[in-house]
């Protein structure tokens, strides 16, 4: 038989799929995919496919097959106990708790002074906290904020903070020299650890969805390429857990879209997401897991369908008509 | 199987490709111009000394040349957005080390490498302080730094009466073959232009780069894996050690230093010219710590010592003028007019570093950010 | 006795001087972010004008001084005016008082018929009148008592402006938001000469305190600011109670070390930089919280 034709296209489309699905998975315990079988897949060979395998990962998401999470190697990668911090009388944080893993999009939720950016804040090293304990990878995190982002904490900021004067080329540079120095390895494709940091920056660039011109200064930007620019600018440091200050802000429909995609596809490919937002639909459609705030406590935490239905919750976003 | 390994193996990620440098028809009348300006330059920087004489003596020239350093030491430190008023107590422990070297007998070759090295502790102090203010809180520790060394190390040290502790210290001496004033303004012009010249490469380097960075957001800047703090130290240490070396050569060419020369007030002039020749500008500052350092002595003796104090209105003036429609200082003015020159068009507005210090970086500034507001708006 | 008296007495003046300059610097931070480095400057300015009409023109003194503080309030707004108002951001009007600074600075040397003298005598009426102090040989000098009463009142005035006046919550508001203190109805061309005149009329008078207690010059005045920054910092530039303390502390601790520890002879002269570390010190001990702050503040 020709060997041409054992790859039908249908077993071609399955194997995409499969491909698609499976991510950077490596070893499946027995009986993972339920037929009883295992499966090995060498990670070299994997990382050869990573550009086609992202590139059908975009194709099928295209609404005609749903895709399945993957959810290999899910482990804690952040563990946040009793985090608390006052300014003077303000309880800006009181007791905050909240787990965060890998390949999953977890939300931080609350009325506005809720302390959600004060958390966020206090997540990278830029405040300190009266008490707490805060652990990421098995690390005790209390170290200068340079030093939490070498060791893995991506963060973009309410209001994007580019490097104005600088081409977004140089922006994008900036996470690629963090990434090397502190020898950190790209999550959500490998391959570009092997890659010089102009060629990372267009890949990440072209992943995220900015078409614009990489040598433009970034202040001359309009306002949704701040936001793509700054998100792609934390992917260069090659982060495992990315913070997200109210990133859908600001967007409009479509390219509120295109970024739901992209959250869901770095998240498949195993990248932690810690998220802020206040688009209710964007908050319960996307994350995996949400944590609710207000005054600086938590109110509520689990997933979408839970909180949705949580009296306080309700109480306190939308108020109660007496 | 040809079509399957195609979809599957790494595709090529399609670049722009640069555009082919084509040549502009202005190009030619800039490289003229660029060229005829630069040896004019050069010609009159090397001829200097006597092309003023009709102005006044070299010795006025000199010290234009060192006050061109201390500028330089100050605007140096625009480029992390902050600004010094230490420099003249720097200046001052640059005197006092190339003393006590030269008392001790080194060589000059030896001394500038060892007042270079004395610098750094000085520096790594005022760094320190740099780490944890910002903006004015940082120029006012500065300050009274300079007050503290002032009253306390150079009154003491450098004696009542002036010269150095006291009958048993010799004068400073320049080194042999530059004694004379025109000679002099050669080591000396040589070693700004030195200094200059680091700067201007330290700047043009991923270092300025990463300086840029952190001055337009300290806090993205350290989020990405960078420390603020690393670069803050350098750029002080850099801005000390031309400083210092700036009061070792101030001491060769006065001899003899009265002991209140070095009052914190001066340091706030001295801040007066880098504003005037823009702040964070290698070359506005040199030229505009020449004029202005010069300008003094030279109305002196040309005006035979009706004139004093008019400098320090003049530049008053200046630096007004400076800040209300001028930020960018002599730097911009001079980046202005050469574009016109050149036939370029209209130069991009040049954010100077001035504007972006916000004085409110004290305790208002900790509680408005503690309480989770963006103060990146202004109004 | 007489020791410990004359200190107080010294101490307590120098304080004044030092609680005068240091309130008007943080009334302007206060009210519009900017530190006001001519603060001092103003001040001569305003001394020179009256001395000029007091002693060269035979004018008499309250009216010559009233001239001068008059002369110190219009520069104060003639300054909002053309150069506060052009330039907006606080930092470059920081840079706008330092440049005024140096041009007052030398405007004394500049005006001719004022001399090429450094320091000149200028008294007040109350000069050579003294109330002794029962029980020690020392006696307060009525020029000394004016300055104290005026301090007392200048304070507890300033205090109760901020305080409890609209016009103080108005300075207050336009500080820590100029937009939304323009969404509420506050004019901020009305505050902002209000408050730079008031600033630089406090300057000519405390010139015109000082002057009979010490020679009219601009360069003593210039030591003097470069304190005061030392005593706002004590402060946080926000509190005047605190300012006002830390300018008595310093000078008590300067004039004390003066006058019981004369070897030590540049110990007196270290304080505000001494003071400025244990500020800091403390200011760290409390938790390197507040000061990581500015590095989310500063962008």
């Amino acid at each position: 038989m020709n060997r041409r034709e054992i790859f039908s296209p249908d077993a071609k489309r399955r194997a995409a799929r499969f491909m698609a699905d499976r991510g950077t998975a490596v070893r499946r315990p027995n009986g993972g995919n339920g037929h009883g079988r295992t499966l090995v897949l060498d990670p070299k060979k994997l990382a050869r496919f990573e550009p086609a395998r992202q590139r059908l990962a975009g194709q099928l998401t295209d609404g005609a097959l749903p895709v399945r999470r993957a959810r290999i190697g899910q482990r804690e990668i952040l563990q946040v106990a009793d985090l608390t911090i006052h300014f003077g009388g303000v309880h800006a944080l009181e007791g905050v708790d909240l787990v965060a893993r890998t390949a999953e999009i977890a939300g931080v939720i609350g009325p506005n002074g809720a302390g959600k950016t004060t958390f966020f804040n206090c997540l990278s090293g830029l405040l300190t906290p009266d008490r707490g304990v805060i652990t990421f990878d098995g690390h005790k995190l209390d170290g200068s904020p340079a030093s939490r982002g070498r060791l893995g904490l991506g963060r973009t900021f309410q209001t994007p903070r580019l490097f104005g004067s600088l081409s977004v080329m140089e922006n994008l540079k900036f996470g690629c020299r963090t990434a090397d120095s502190a020898r950190r390895e790209y999550v959500f494709d490998p391959s570009l650890r092997r890659l010089s940091h102009e060629e990372r920056g267009v890949r990440i660039a072209h992943m995220v969805g900015f078409r614009g011109d990489l040598g433009a200064p970034a202040g001359s930007l309009p306002f949704g390429d701040l936001r793509t620019v700054e998100l792609a600018r934390a992917l260069c440091g090659a982060p495992s857990l990315l913070m997200l200050d109210e990133p859908a802000s600001g967007l409009d429909v479509a390219q509120a879209e295109d970024f739901v995609d992209l959250l869901r596809s770095l998240s498949d490919l195993g990248l932690a997401i810690l998220l802020i937002e206040h688009d209710m639909s964007l908050v319960m459609g996307i994350c995996d897991h949400i944590t609710v705030l207000d005054f600086g406590q938590v109110l509520a935490a689990g997933p979408p369908s839970e909180i949705q239905r949580n009296e306080a919750v309700i109480e306190a976003y939308l108020g109660r008509s007496d | 199987m040809s079509t399957m390994l195609e979809d599957l193996a790494p595709g090529k990620v399609s670049r722009p490709r640069p555009p082919k440098p084509t040549v502009q028809p202005g190009d030619r009348r800039r490289t003229a111009t660029r060229t005829i300006g630069v040896t004019l330059l050069i010609a009159f920087v090397l001829t200097m000394p006597y092309d003023m004489k009709w102005a006044g003596s070299s010795f006025a020239l000199d010290y234009g040349v060192i006050i061109g350093m201390a500028v330089l030491s100050m605007s140096v430190l625009g480029w992390i957005g902050e600004f010094t008023l230490a420099t003249v107590a720097q200046m001052g422990f640059g005197l006092v080390v190339v003393n006590l070297l030269q008392d001790a007998g080194l060589p000059f070759a030896l001394i500038l490498p060892v007042v270079i090295l004395s610098s750094i502790p000085i520096s790594v102090l005022l760094g320190v302080f740099a780490l944890r203010l910002k903006g004015v809180d940082f120029a006012i520790a500065t300050l009274a730094f300079g007050y503290t060394a002032q009253k306390t190390f150079f009154q003491t040290y450098l004696g009542v009466q002036g010269g150095f502790g006291g009958t048993s210290s010799k004068a400073i001496s320049r080194p042999v073959g530059f004694t004379g004033s025109e000679s002099f303004y050669y080591l000396i012009m040589g070693s700004l232009l030195l200094m200059a010249l680091i700067c201007w490469a330290v700047n043009r380097s991923w270092i300025g780069t990463s300086l840029t960075a952190l001055r337009e957001s300290e806090a993205a800047f350290s989020v990405l894996g960078h420390s603020p703090g690393a670069y803050k130290i350098f750029t002080i240490c850099l801005s000390g050690a031309i400083a210092t070396v700036a009061g070792a050569y101030f001491g060769m060419l006065q001899g003899l230093v009265p002991s209140n020369y070095f009052q914190p007030a001066l340091a706030i002039l001295y801040f007066g010219f880098a504003v005037a020749g823009g702040m964070g500008s290698v070359a506005g500052a040199c030229v505009a710590g020449i004029f202005f350092g010069a300008l003094p002595k030279y109305f002196d003796s040309l005006s035979e010592g009706h004139f004093v104090g008019y400098d320090q209105f003049f530049i008053g003036i200046v630096a007004l003028i400076v800040v209300l429609w001028i930020p960018g200082g002599m730097a911009d003015v001079g980046r202005r007019l050469w574009r016109r020159v050149e036939g370029g068009g209209p130069a991009p507005p040049m954010v100077s570093p001035l504007e972006e210090i916000d004085v409110r970086d004290g305790v208002e500034g900790a509680i408005a950010a503690a309480a989770g507001l963006d103060t990146g708006v202004e109004a | 006795m007489t020791k410990l008296i004359q200190t107080l007495i010294i101490g307590l003046e120098y304080g004044c001087v030092y609680a005068l300059i240091a309130m008007g610097m943080v009334l302007v931070y206060r009210a519009t972010g900017v530190l006001n480095i001519a603060h001092g400057g103003v001040g001569v300015l305003a001394g020179f004008v009256a001395w000029d009409l007091n002693t060269l023109r035979g004018w008499p003194y309250f009216p010559a001084i009233g001239v001068g503080i008059g002369v110190a309030i219009v520069s104060g707004l003639l300054f909002e005016r053309f150069v506060a108002r052009k330039v907006v951001k606080p930092f470059l009007v920081t840079v706008a008082t330092l440049a005024l600074f140096l041009l007052l600075q030398g405007l004394v040397f500049v005006v001719p018929w004022w001399g090429n003298t450094w320091g000149q005598v200028f008294n007040s009426p109350f000069a050579n009148k003294q109330v002794a102090i029962p029980g020690a040989n020392y006696a307060v000098s009525w020029d000394q008592l004016v300055l104290f009463g005026n301090v007392i009142a200048f304070f507890v005035g300033l205090y109760w402006v901020l305080r409890r006046t609209r016009v103080g919550l108005a300075m207050r508001a336009v500080s820590d938001d100029p937009t939304a203190a323009r969404l509420m109805g506050i004019r901020q061309k009305v505050v902002a000469p209000v408050v730079w005149g008031l600033a630089f009329g406090l300057s000519g008078l405390t010139t015109m305190l000082l002057a009979p207690i010490l020679l009219l010059d601009n360069t003593s005045l210039t030591a003097f600011t470069l304190k005061a920054l030392t005593v706002t910092f004590v402060g946080g530039l926000v509190s005047l109670p605190l300012t006002v303390a830390g300018a008595m502390t310093l000078a008590l601790l300067e004039v004390s070390t003066q006058l019981y520890l004369p070897s030590a002879r540049g110990l007196s002269d270290a304080w505000p930089f001494l003071i400025l570390v244990v500020v800091l010190v403390a200011r760290f001990a409390r938790g390197t919280k507040a000061l990581e702050d500015t590095a989310v503040a500063a962008v």
